[in-house]
Protein backbone atom coordinates (compact mmCIF):
# COMPACT_ATOMS: atom_id res chain seq x y z
CA UNK A 1 0.00 0.00 0.00
CA UNK A 2 2.52 2.06 1.10
CA UNK A 3 4.69 1.20 -1.58
CA UNK A 4 2.11 1.72 -4.34
CA UNK A 5 1.04 5.58 -3.01
CA UNK A 6 4.90 6.17 -3.13
CA UNK A 7 4.72 4.99 -6.53
CA UNK A 8 1.60 6.91 -7.83
CA UNK A 9 3.05 10.02 -6.50
CA UNK A 10 6.05 9.21 -8.02
CA UNK A 11 4.64 8.37 -11.60
CA UNK A 12 2.79 11.41 -10.70
CA UNK A 13 5.32 13.73 -10.34
CA UNK A 14 7.34 12.93 -13.05
CA UNK A 15 4.46 13.46 -15.52
CA UNK A 16 4.34 16.65 -14.29
CA UNK A 17 7.76 17.49 -14.28
CA UNK A 18 8.63 16.08 -17.99
CA UNK A 19 4.95 18.39 -18.83
CA UNK A 20 5.96 21.26 -17.55
CA UNK A 21 9.57 20.86 -19.50
CA UNK A 22 7.38 20.20 -23.12
CA UNK A 23 5.89 23.33 -21.83
CA UNK A 24 8.95 25.46 -20.84
CA UNK A 25 10.35 23.60 -24.34
CA UNK A 26 7.42 24.91 -26.54
CA UNK A 27 7.39 28.26 -25.42
CA UNK A 28 10.89 28.72 -25.31
CA UNK A 29 10.80 28.07 -28.89
CA UNK A 30 8.14 29.96 -29.86
CA UNK A 31 9.91 32.67 -28.00
CA UNK A 32 12.78 31.97 -30.21
CA UNK A 33 10.74 32.10 -33.37
CA UNK A 34 9.36 35.52 -32.75
CA UNK A 35 13.39 36.50 -32.01
CA UNK A 36 14.19 35.92 -35.31
CA UNK A 37 11.17 37.00 -36.63
CA UNK A 38 11.81 40.13 -34.98
CA UNK A 39 15.44 40.36 -35.61
CA UNK A 40 15.23 39.57 -39.63
CA UNK A 41 12.37 42.41 -40.04
CA UNK A 42 14.67 44.93 -37.94
CA UNK A 43 17.75 44.13 -40.07
CA UNK A 44 15.80 44.33 -43.17
CA UNK A 45 14.76 47.78 -42.42
CA UNK A 46 18.08 48.68 -41.38
CA UNK A 47 19.44 47.43 -45.07
CA UNK A 48 16.39 49.14 -46.93
CA UNK A 49 17.68 52.38 -45.11
CA UNK A 50 21.00 51.99 -45.83
CA UNK A 51 20.18 51.13 -49.77
CA UNK A 52 17.79 54.72 -49.68
CA UNK A 53 20.71 56.83 -47.96
CA UNK A 54 23.93 55.61 -49.82
CA UNK A 55 23.36 54.23 -52.86
CA UNK A 56 21.70 55.76 -55.88
CA UNK A 57 20.18 52.43 -56.84
CA UNK A 58 20.43 50.21 -59.66
CA UNK A 59 20.43 50.83 -62.52
CA UNK A 60 21.91 54.36 -61.39
CA UNK A 61 19.13 56.20 -63.76
CA UNK A 62 16.42 54.17 -62.60
CA UNK A 63 14.65 57.62 -61.95
CA UNK A 64 15.36 58.88 -65.22
CA UNK A 65 13.71 58.46 -68.90
CA UNK A 66 9.97 58.77 -69.61
CA UNK A 67 7.38 55.59 -68.31
CA UNK A 68 8.90 54.04 -65.00
CA UNK A 69 9.65 50.02 -66.71
CA UNK A 70 9.92 48.08 -63.20
CA UNK A 71 11.50 44.92 -64.70
CA UNK A 72 14.53 47.13 -65.11
CA UNK A 73 14.98 48.26 -61.53
CA UNK A 74 17.08 46.16 -59.16
CA UNK A 75 17.45 48.30 -56.44
CA UNK A 76 15.93 51.52 -55.19
CA UNK A 77 18.57 54.67 -53.98
CA UNK A 78 18.02 57.77 -53.51
CA UNK A 79 21.68 59.77 -53.17
CA UNK A 80 23.63 60.83 -55.52
CA UNK A 81 26.74 60.07 -53.10
CA UNK A 82 27.13 58.31 -49.75
CA UNK A 83 24.28 60.13 -47.38
CA UNK A 84 23.55 62.93 -50.43
CA UNK A 85 20.18 62.82 -51.13
CA UNK A 86 18.94 63.39 -54.83
CA UNK A 87 15.41 65.96 -55.22
CA UNK A 88 15.07 64.34 -58.81
CA UNK A 89 15.67 60.29 -57.20
CA UNK A 90 13.25 61.90 -54.47
CA UNK A 91 10.67 63.31 -56.98
CA UNK A 92 10.34 60.59 -58.75
CA UNK A 93 10.40 57.84 -55.44
CA UNK A 94 7.45 59.00 -54.25
CA UNK A 95 5.22 59.63 -57.60
CA UNK A 96 5.55 56.22 -57.90
CA UNK A 97 2.90 53.43 -57.49
CA UNK A 98 2.89 52.90 -53.18
CA UNK A 99 2.57 48.93 -54.13
CA UNK A 100 4.94 48.74 -56.39
CA UNK A 101 7.48 50.74 -54.49
CA UNK A 102 6.93 48.29 -51.34
CA UNK A 103 7.43 44.98 -54.11
CA UNK A 104 10.81 47.17 -54.87
CA UNK A 105 11.71 47.83 -51.17
CA UNK A 106 11.83 44.21 -50.67
CA UNK A 107 8.59 44.69 -48.11
CA UNK A 108 6.29 41.70 -48.78
CA UNK A 109 3.53 42.36 -46.57
CA UNK A 110 4.69 44.88 -44.55
CA UNK A 111 2.80 48.47 -44.95
CA UNK A 112 5.40 51.45 -44.82
CA UNK A 113 5.03 55.15 -44.53
CA UNK A 114 8.30 57.02 -45.50
CA UNK A 115 9.52 60.83 -44.70
CA UNK A 116 11.87 62.98 -45.35
CA UNK A 117 11.94 66.09 -43.05
CA UNK A 118 13.96 69.00 -42.29
CA UNK A 119 13.90 70.58 -39.22
CA UNK A 120 12.50 67.05 -37.70
CA UNK A 121 13.53 68.52 -34.08
CA UNK A 122 11.85 71.54 -34.20
CA UNK A 123 9.06 72.45 -36.61
CA UNK A 124 9.07 69.56 -38.64
CA UNK A 125 8.92 70.04 -42.81
CA UNK A 126 8.14 67.27 -43.94
CA UNK A 127 9.47 67.73 -47.47
CA UNK A 128 8.65 63.91 -49.07
CA UNK A 129 5.98 61.71 -47.69
CA UNK A 130 4.98 58.11 -48.76
CA UNK A 131 2.51 55.87 -47.31
CA UNK A 132 0.78 56.87 -44.23
CA UNK A 133 1.04 55.44 -40.29
CA UNK A 134 -0.81 52.51 -39.76
CA UNK A 135 -2.58 50.79 -37.00
CA UNK A 136 -0.75 47.51 -36.45
CA UNK A 137 0.76 45.11 -33.39
CA UNK A 138 4.19 46.04 -34.87
CA UNK A 139 6.19 48.48 -36.07
CA UNK A 140 9.41 49.03 -36.99
CA UNK A 141 11.41 52.56 -37.40
CA UNK A 142 14.42 53.01 -39.02
CA UNK A 143 15.71 56.78 -38.94
CA UNK A 144 18.63 57.85 -41.01
CA UNK A 145 19.97 61.28 -41.47
CA UNK A 146 21.62 62.37 -44.84
CA UNK A 147 21.98 66.10 -46.23
CA UNK A 148 19.61 67.56 -49.05
CA UNK A 149 20.81 70.37 -51.05
CA UNK A 150 23.22 71.39 -48.11
CA UNK A 151 20.81 71.53 -45.30
CA UNK A 152 20.26 67.94 -42.90
CA UNK A 153 17.37 66.17 -43.11
CA UNK A 154 15.96 63.14 -41.55
CA UNK A 155 14.86 60.04 -43.62
CA UNK A 156 12.48 57.69 -41.51
CA UNK A 157 10.99 54.64 -42.90
CA UNK A 158 8.18 52.75 -40.77
CA UNK A 159 7.13 49.54 -41.41
CA UNK A 160 3.85 48.29 -40.38
CA UNK A 161 2.60 44.33 -39.93
CA UNK A 162 0.42 42.98 -37.73
CA UNK A 163 2.03 39.63 -35.74
CA UNK A 164 0.88 36.26 -36.74
CA UNK B 1 6.83 5.44 6.91
CA UNK B 2 8.23 8.69 8.44
CA UNK B 3 11.67 7.42 6.35
CA UNK B 4 9.66 7.38 3.58
CA UNK B 5 7.85 10.57 3.60
CA UNK B 6 11.09 12.23 4.63
CA UNK B 7 13.29 11.11 1.72
CA UNK B 8 9.86 12.25 -0.57
CA UNK B 9 9.57 15.60 0.59
CA UNK B 10 13.77 16.07 -0.16
CA UNK B 11 13.36 14.59 -3.51
CA UNK B 12 10.60 16.93 -4.47
CA UNK B 13 12.72 19.98 -3.23
CA UNK B 14 15.27 18.67 -5.01
CA UNK B 15 12.98 18.14 -8.38
CA UNK B 16 11.76 21.39 -7.72
CA UNK B 17 15.24 23.10 -7.59
CA UNK B 18 16.30 21.69 -10.67
CA UNK B 19 13.38 22.22 -12.50
CA UNK B 20 12.95 25.88 -11.57
CA UNK B 21 16.94 25.70 -12.93
CA UNK B 22 16.37 24.38 -16.43
CA UNK B 23 13.73 26.85 -16.65
CA UNK B 24 15.21 29.64 -15.91
CA UNK B 25 18.22 28.55 -17.93
CA UNK B 26 16.32 28.15 -20.99
CA UNK B 27 14.42 31.06 -20.54
CA UNK B 28 17.81 33.03 -20.31
CA UNK B 29 19.27 31.24 -23.31
CA UNK B 30 16.08 32.34 -25.68
CA UNK B 31 15.99 35.61 -24.36
CA UNK B 32 16.55 38.24 -26.93
CA UNK B 33 19.71 40.08 -27.26
CA UNK B 34 19.23 42.71 -30.00
CA UNK B 35 22.12 43.78 -31.45
CA UNK B 36 22.51 47.63 -31.54
CA UNK B 37 25.87 48.19 -32.60
CA UNK B 38 24.86 48.53 -36.66
CA UNK B 39 22.68 50.42 -35.91
CA UNK B 40 25.05 52.82 -33.32
CA UNK B 41 27.89 52.52 -36.27
CA UNK B 42 25.37 53.74 -39.08
CA UNK B 43 24.38 56.75 -36.67
CA UNK B 44 27.87 57.50 -36.06
CA UNK B 45 28.81 57.13 -40.28
CA UNK B 46 25.21 59.60 -40.92
CA UNK B 47 26.17 62.04 -38.05
CA UNK B 48 29.51 62.63 -39.58
CA UNK B 49 28.45 62.15 -43.51
CA UNK B 50 25.70 64.84 -42.68
CA UNK B 51 28.07 67.68 -40.62
CA UNK B 52 30.71 66.91 -43.86
CA UNK B 53 28.50 67.27 -46.32
CA UNK B 54 26.38 70.53 -44.95
CA UNK B 55 29.54 72.00 -44.31
CA UNK B 56 28.83 72.51 -40.79
CA UNK B 57 32.01 70.21 -39.55
CA UNK B 58 34.29 73.07 -41.77
CA UNK B 59 32.68 75.94 -39.63
CA UNK B 60 33.77 74.28 -36.66
CA UNK B 61 36.85 73.55 -38.28
CA UNK B 62 37.69 77.31 -38.57
CA UNK B 63 35.65 78.34 -35.15
CA UNK B 64 32.03 78.51 -35.63
CA UNK B 65 30.83 75.34 -33.92
CA UNK B 66 27.08 76.77 -33.97
CA UNK B 67 25.97 74.49 -37.16
CA UNK B 68 27.40 71.65 -35.97
CA UNK B 69 26.17 71.40 -32.11
CA UNK B 70 22.74 72.05 -33.63
CA UNK B 71 23.38 68.78 -35.25
CA UNK B 72 24.47 67.06 -32.75
CA UNK B 73 21.80 68.23 -30.39
CA UNK B 74 19.20 67.23 -32.91
CA UNK B 75 20.14 63.33 -32.91
CA UNK B 76 18.56 60.75 -30.95
CA UNK B 77 18.00 61.62 -27.53
CA UNK B 78 19.01 58.40 -26.15
CA UNK B 79 22.38 58.38 -27.99
CA UNK B 80 25.51 60.13 -27.07
CA UNK B 81 27.64 61.11 -29.31
CA UNK B 82 31.57 62.24 -29.63
CA UNK B 83 32.69 64.09 -32.57
CA UNK B 84 36.41 64.71 -33.19
CA UNK B 85 38.65 65.50 -36.14
CA UNK B 86 42.36 65.04 -36.60
CA UNK B 87 44.64 66.82 -38.53
CA UNK B 88 47.19 65.28 -41.04
CA UNK B 89 49.62 64.65 -38.25
CA UNK B 90 47.05 62.83 -36.06
CA UNK B 91 47.01 65.94 -33.57
CA UNK B 92 42.73 66.74 -32.13
CA UNK B 93 41.59 69.76 -33.71
CA UNK B 94 38.34 69.23 -32.36
CA UNK B 95 36.28 67.39 -30.00
CA UNK B 96 32.54 67.94 -29.55
CA UNK B 97 30.39 65.68 -26.94
CA UNK B 98 26.96 65.48 -26.37
CA UNK B 99 27.50 63.52 -23.28
CA UNK B 100 30.51 62.67 -21.02
CA UNK B 101 33.08 60.55 -21.65
CA UNK B 102 32.20 56.35 -23.20
CA UNK B 103 32.81 53.74 -21.23
CA UNK B 104 31.70 51.62 -24.09
CA UNK B 105 31.37 52.49 -27.80
CA UNK B 106 30.76 52.26 -31.07
CA UNK B 107 32.99 54.44 -33.45
CA UNK B 108 32.97 55.17 -37.82
CA UNK B 109 35.71 57.36 -39.45
CA UNK B 110 35.46 59.50 -42.20
CA UNK B 111 38.34 61.13 -44.31
CA UNK B 112 37.59 65.06 -44.79
CA UNK B 113 38.97 67.58 -46.65
CA UNK B 114 38.29 71.02 -45.91
CA UNK B 115 40.27 74.49 -47.63
CA UNK B 116 42.65 71.87 -48.85
CA UNK B 117 43.68 69.93 -45.73
CA UNK B 118 43.25 66.66 -45.18
CA UNK B 119 41.24 65.44 -41.71
CA UNK B 120 40.21 62.55 -40.15
CA UNK B 121 36.61 63.05 -38.99
CA UNK B 122 36.09 59.66 -35.59
CA UNK B 123 32.06 59.61 -34.22
CA UNK B 124 32.13 57.47 -31.37
CA UNK B 125 28.54 56.34 -30.26
CA UNK B 126 26.81 54.82 -27.48
CA UNK B 127 23.65 54.88 -25.08
CA UNK B 128 23.17 57.24 -22.92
Amino acid sequence: MVFTLDMIVSVVFFMAIVLTMLWVWTASYMHMEQYNDLSARSSRLDDIGTMLVTTGGSPSDWHQGGPFNADRILALGLARGGNELDPERLDRFVSLDYELLRRLLGLGSEDFHFTVTRDWEGTPDILYEKGSAKATSEVYVVRRFAALDGEAVELRLAAYYDKR
Amino acid sequence: MKKGIVFTVDVILAMIIATASIVAIMYYVSTPQLDTDKRLYLHGCDVLAVADLTGDLGDALGGDDTGLTALLESTDENVCINLEVFNSTGDEVLDKATCGAPTDYVQCKRSIVDDGDYYTGRARVWYR
